[in-house]
């Protein structure tokens, strides 16, 4: 009853176009109150805080902030034409150059639309001038961008690992297969779309000029093998290792390659502390839910319910749930809300708590790019300046593309757990 | 032109609210390099010279706390929090305004709520004179954001919903749907 009344509010609220923290904290005080314990009211702004007040969360916006140093310099710029000068003379050259500067950009930004914005700009009249159908460039960038969810250090990783307290390291590896996964099936389609349709080849580089964009991006390919290496090195936590990775990108983009002054580092401090502000309240709101939910075993009455269920079935209703919540609300959220419904279940079915995180960011991935209301659909919009029609039909090859890669990582478990079973 | 800037001069609360919220904005960006440079030295620290301030690893966590709930405020007055504006972009203008009304009302009485409890949770954690693990200061100041937040949310949206009433909310952006001039926006 209680729980019907909770989602009944909270969907009433979201439907009115409220923010997604008000309709959790609607549902949770009101059924809290009518429904919950005897317990004092303060008990839901003490979960709050305790939501927030984590060392290790200071990883996201860090994380964050260290995206947005990025995604305003010229590190994309560099990295993009360093893939090109290796790989831009073969067939598909340019567009699999894209997805690889997407991938490396990934591994530095950890945000799903920073490379649409970054590298975007730089690429797509380069893709049209080359022969690539505008559909073709838009659907590949917006879609290659994703990458960045799944390569480390990605944000919604690191999410899902603090709500089920598993290992960031061993979500990051997982990450790095499915994205490695994720990078191979793009290449290979960009390279059969060029063979299929005889696009031109780009114009091979010699070796000395191959160099000489290697020596420009080294700076940047610095930062993820400082920040990973720390990582498992032992160096460093991830948290310390988001600090470093934002001080690096500021180093690298106002000193070595003096494209930003320390004055923007100020403004993209401001921008990302909403954007945190943003995700941070969720989490807060998300964790009074949780609480609320754990007090009424709502999750032990979902295990209960999928307590028949063999390990494949529970794998396709987690992919249907999260595909479905994917294509209305931002990865982030449906991490928060979903995953500890689900969780208990999941790990009652047998399924490896790494496994099933690498499951959920690769269909919160699929879900950026899906429509009606995949995120990377509207900043494609803005940054092509193409028709929400034009954009959604040229991701859909793509989208395709995603669900086999979703299917091989759900279906074959050691292709995402191989690497973290090595830790 | 002198006249009809005069005619159409932003009130005044609503200046000091924009005054209130660059404030805010400015804060947490400067709480945000705060975090950065304290979790980056003490690690850094740890490893060249051997010392690292006690108290770094509490200080970072209580900004974030501080940037979590206070900073929400910006973002609720700019209606940039994250939403699903699948009615809201299907809708006219009128009815929009209407929606954006309802949420002003619930997001008042959710952040009464917050306040009074959080309030509540503050005076009774300073009030014991707990302090915080490593760094010398109450522990109640964890808690005083939420109250700090909640209050200044609670202002953002009575005053969503007093502009909702008076027909003077600014044009709302939905992802995908046709720009709506301020003329139509406000009916």
């Amino acid at each position: 009853m209680h729980v019907l009344v909770l989602s009944a509010v909270a969907l009433c609220v979201l439907l009115i176009g409220a923010p997604i923290f008000l309709a959790i904290m609607a549902g949770t005080v009101i059924t809290f109150e009518a429904f919950g314990p005897p317990i004092p009211s303060m008990v839901i702004p003490q979960r709050m805080v305790d939501g927030v007040n984590k060392f290790s969360l200071l990883a996201i916006p860090l994380f964050i902030f260290a995206a947005d140093i990025i995604a305003r310099g010229q590190i994309g710029a560099r990295l993009l034409r360093l893939a090109d000068a290796y790989v831009g003379h073969i067939t598909g050259g340019l567009a699999i150059a894209t997805v690889l500067a997407c991938a490396l950009f990934g591994a530095m930004s950890g945000i799903g639309p920073a490379a649409v914005v970054s590298i975007g700009p730089l690429v797509f009249p380069a893709l049209v001038k080359q022969g690539y159908s505008r559909g073709f460039a838009v659907g590949l960038i917006t879609t290659s961008s994703t990458l960045a969810m799944l390569i480390p250090p990605g944000v919604a990783m690191i999410l899902y690992a603090l709500q089920t307290n598993s290992s960031i390291g061993a979500m990051f590896l997982a990450g790095l297969m499915a994205g490695s996964v994720f990078t191979s099936v793009l290449c290979a389609y960009a390279f059969a779309y060029a063979k299929v349709n005889g696009v031109q080849r780009g114009r091979k580089l010699d070796w000395k000029q191959r160099w000489t964009a290697t020596k420009d991006a080294i700076w940047a390919l610095g930062l993820p093998v400082f920040v990973l290496g720390g990582i498992y090195g032992g160096a460093f936590t991830p948290t310390e290792a988001a600090a470093f990775a934002c001080v690096y990108a500021i180093v690298v983009e106002c000193v070595l390659y003096r494209s930003m002054r320390l004055r923007e580092v100020f403004y993209a401090a401001n921008q990302s502390a909403g954007t945190i502000a943003v995700l941070l309240i969720l989490i807060a709101a998300g964790t009074a839910l949780t609480y609320y939910l754990t007090l009424s075993q709502v999750p032990q009455q979902v295990t209960q319910l999928l307590a028949g269920a063999s390990m494949i079935e529970v794998l396709l209703i987690i992919n249907v749930v999260f595909l479905i919540a994917g294509m209305f609300v931002d990865p982030n959220s449906a991490i928060i809300v979903l995953t500890p419904l689900i969780f208990q279940a999941a790990l009652a079915a047998g399924i490896d708590p790494i496994h099933l995180g690498a499951v959920i960011v690769a269909n919160v991935a699929l879900g950026m790019v899906s429509p009606p209301f995949g995120l990377n659909l509207f900043i494609g919009i803005t940054t092509f300046k193409v028709s929400y029609r034009e954009v959604v039909v040229a991701v859909l090859p793509f989208i395709g593309l995603m669900l086999l890669v979703l299917i091989i990582i759900t279906y074959i478990p050691p292709v995402v757990l191989w690497l973290p079973g090595l830790m | 032109m002198t006249a009809q800037t005069n005619t159409k001069r932003t009130p005044i609360g609503v200046r000091l609210l924009d005054g209130l919220q660059s404030v805010v904005t400015w804060a947490a960006g400067l709480a945000l390099l705060c975090v950065t440079l304290t979790v980056f030295i003490n690690a850094t620290g740890r490893y060249l010279t051997g010392w690292s301030f006690l108290g770094g690893e509490e200080l970072a966590r209580l900004l974030t706390v501080w940037i979590t709930f206070v900073g929400a405020f910006a973002l609720v007055r700019k209606e940039r929090h994250v939403n699903i504006d699948l009615v809201l972009g299907a809708v006219g203008p009128g009815f929009q305004r209407l929606m954006r009304g309802l949420s002003g009302a619930v997001g008042i009485a959710v952040m009464s709520y917050l306040a009074w409890t959080s309030y509540q949770l503050s005076a009774f954690s300073l009030g014991t004179g707990q302090m915080g693990t490593t760094l010398p200061v109450p522990r109640g100041l964890f808690f005083l954001p939420v109250f700090v937040g909640s209050v200044l949310m609670l202002i953002a949206f009575v005053e969503i919903l007093i502009r909702a009433v008076l027909n003077t909310l600014p044009p709302l952006e939905v992802m995908g749907a046709d720009p709506v001039s301020p003329d139509e926006a406000n009916g």
